[in-house]
């Protein structure tokens, strides 16, 4: 991106990072630069921020900034691959171009030559066998003259695994041209979804609960069949159910494979997205409070338990973490809704983490210590049939801190 | 500092320094020496390099039995550094089962993640 954040090329390398969006991602930075450039070496030509579900590391140049989003620890091989990446990019893809040029810049698509030197530099994120490429924007003649081979075969109903069998060319052969394709933009993947996923439905699916609304009657003239399953698909899709509950769930009318169809044709549309890594995180903290009471309610009473909880969220001054939390009389329970989220950078997402790792740790601490053993045993049990079965363990990342916590709680009673 | 390379090393790694400020630097030690490896933050130590695959599991066991948040620590560690879990921590004892039933609608089962 040039500096300022306006961004001028865009390449994503993992198919299932739906949530990234170039301008969030270029303002975002912009402001972290802002701040980093006070804190860090003014001369640095690289740094990392953490934000614990994403890693962003930063290239300054000449006169672009190249932002690498990542997830998991650093490969300090790429480093150099990277910088001699944005070295080509200044020096022969935007030396020449025009401020009215750089205005009107394609950044999904611009400079293909480049693309494709991204990828046979970079190893990507490994293609799944049960994906199913199909073919998306006109052809041209870079696609049909190169990829001969596979071409016919990408016609979205094979998976990779299909189309390596089918296809004369060998497997490692077949996954980087249709890595190569993706790269450029030819083609898309569906199915792209696995079991583990949680899905959560966005504003637009309101559109197509309404009758009157123009979209859902576009939509029903391509897809029936998933507007005849929407009323009870929609309550599913709450930012809690993974995909494999709401396949179960609906598994007596349906068959599984037009759940998933119908599911893959909703996330196309929008109407529902995958939760990012830091909505993933964020959900477990959450649950993990509910846990946390409703195991206090069984080894202190309810009435207690509604006292520490209070105590606890007295402590926390954050409208996004305590207004969540639906207190009656002789009742509580927590809103999951994702759409609170909506909009929010993912630093923001990150400080919501840490408050909710907050409010956990001030519940804990105003429990009555004479159950504190008691009280540990039954939730590490609980979330061990629960959390530790749904979870990753990138997505406990951070949850240690609460851990020791409970831990420094057991000793000091 | 050298790299460490093994995930079950870090885990016990990350469990010395940590444990340290919660139980003591005696308690560890004691953990450390039951378990037959070097204490893991000594400068004097090459950063336990040379302990054993076996005895490092001994060490975590053993500081996952000290309290059930320790085992939680443990449990949370292992999964992000992808260290199975040992057998014998995974004994359940009580579960509230009406907990688990209200959100068992949430997920599905998946055995092979189970681990055990």
């Amino acid at each position: 991106m040039e500096r300022g954040g306006i961004p001028l090329f865009f390449m994503k390398l993992d198919p299932k990072a739906q949530d990234l969006d170039p301008m969030l991602v270029s303002g975002f930075f912009t402001a972290i630069q802002s701040f980093s450039k006070e804190v860090i070496e003014k001369d640095s030509s690289m740094f990392q921020v953490d934000y614990g579900a994403r890693l962003f590391t930063v290239f300054s140049g000449d006169s672009t900034d190249f932002v690498v989003v990542s997830l998991g620890e650093w490969d300090s091989e790429v480093t150099s691959v990277l910088k001699s990446l944005h070295d080509e990019f200044e020096s022969v893809w935007i030396k020449n171009l025009s401020m009215k040029k750089k205005d009107t810049i394609k950044i999904n698509t611009e400079f293909p030559d480049f693309r494709e030197g991204i990828v046979q530099n970079l190893s990507f994120r490994k293609l799944s066998g049960s994906w199913v490429p199909y073919t998306s924007g006109p052809e041209d003649v870079r696609f049909t003259s190169s990829s001969g081979i596979i071409t016919p075969l990408i016609d979205g109903k094979r998976t990779i695994n299909e189309i390596a069998d089918e296809s004369d060319a060998g497997t490692d052969e077949v996954l980087s041209e249709i890595t190569r394709l993706w790269a450029l933009g030819k083609i898309k993947f569906s199915s792209i979804l696995s079991k583990e996923d949680i899905v959560a439905s966005t504003s637009k699916i309101d559109r197509l609960l309404q009758l009157s609304s123009p979209q859902r009657v576009e939509f029903e003239r391509k897809n029936p069949l998933v507007i005849k399953m929407l009323p009870r698909l929609s309550m599913l899709f709450d930012g809690r159910r993974t995909v494999g509950a709401i396949i179960e769930s609906l598994s007596e009318e349906y068959e599984d494979s037009q759940i998933i169809d119908a599911i893959d044709t909703l996330v196309e549309f929008g109407a529902i997205v995958v939760l990012s890594p830091e909505k993933r995180r964020l959900l477990l903290v959450k649950e993990a409070t509910e846990l946390a009471v409703r195991v206090a309610e069984k080894i202190y009473s309810p009435e207690d338990a509604m006292q520490f909880l209070n105590a606890a969220l007295n402590k926390v001054n954050v409208a996004e973490v305590t207004g969540v939390f639906r207190l009656a009389e002789q009742s509580w329970n927590i809103d999951y809704d994702t759409r609170l989220y909506e909009g929010l950078d993912p630093r923001r997402l990150m400080d919501l983490y840490a408050e909710w790792i907050k409010l956990l740790a001030q519940f804990v601490g105003a429990l009555d210590k004479d159950k504190i053993i008691k009280f540990a045993d039954a939730l590490t049990n609980t979330y061990q049939s629960y959390l530790f079965r749904r979870y990753s363990g990138h997505d406990l990342r951070g949850f240690e801190e609460f851990s020791f916590w409970l831990e420094i709680n057991c000793v000091r009673r | 500092m050298s790299e460490l390379s093994r995930p079950i090393h870090k885990v016990a790694d990350i469990l010395s320094r940590r444990g340290q400020t919660i139980y003591g630097r005696e308690v560890i030690v004691d953990l450390c020496a039951k378990a037959g490896v070097s204490l893991m933050d000594s400068f004097a130590a090459d950063m336990g390099e040379e302990d054993s695959e076996a005895s490092l599991l001994v060490f975590v066991v053993n500081y996952a039995k000290q309290n059930p948040a320790a085992k939680l620590t443990v449990m949370t560690l292992a999964r992000m550094h992808n260290v199975t879990i040992p057998k014998e921590l995974l004994e359940k004892r009580r579960i509230f089962a009406d907990i688990l039933d209200s959100l068992s609608e949430f997920t599905h089962e998946i055995t092979e993640r189970l681990r055990g």
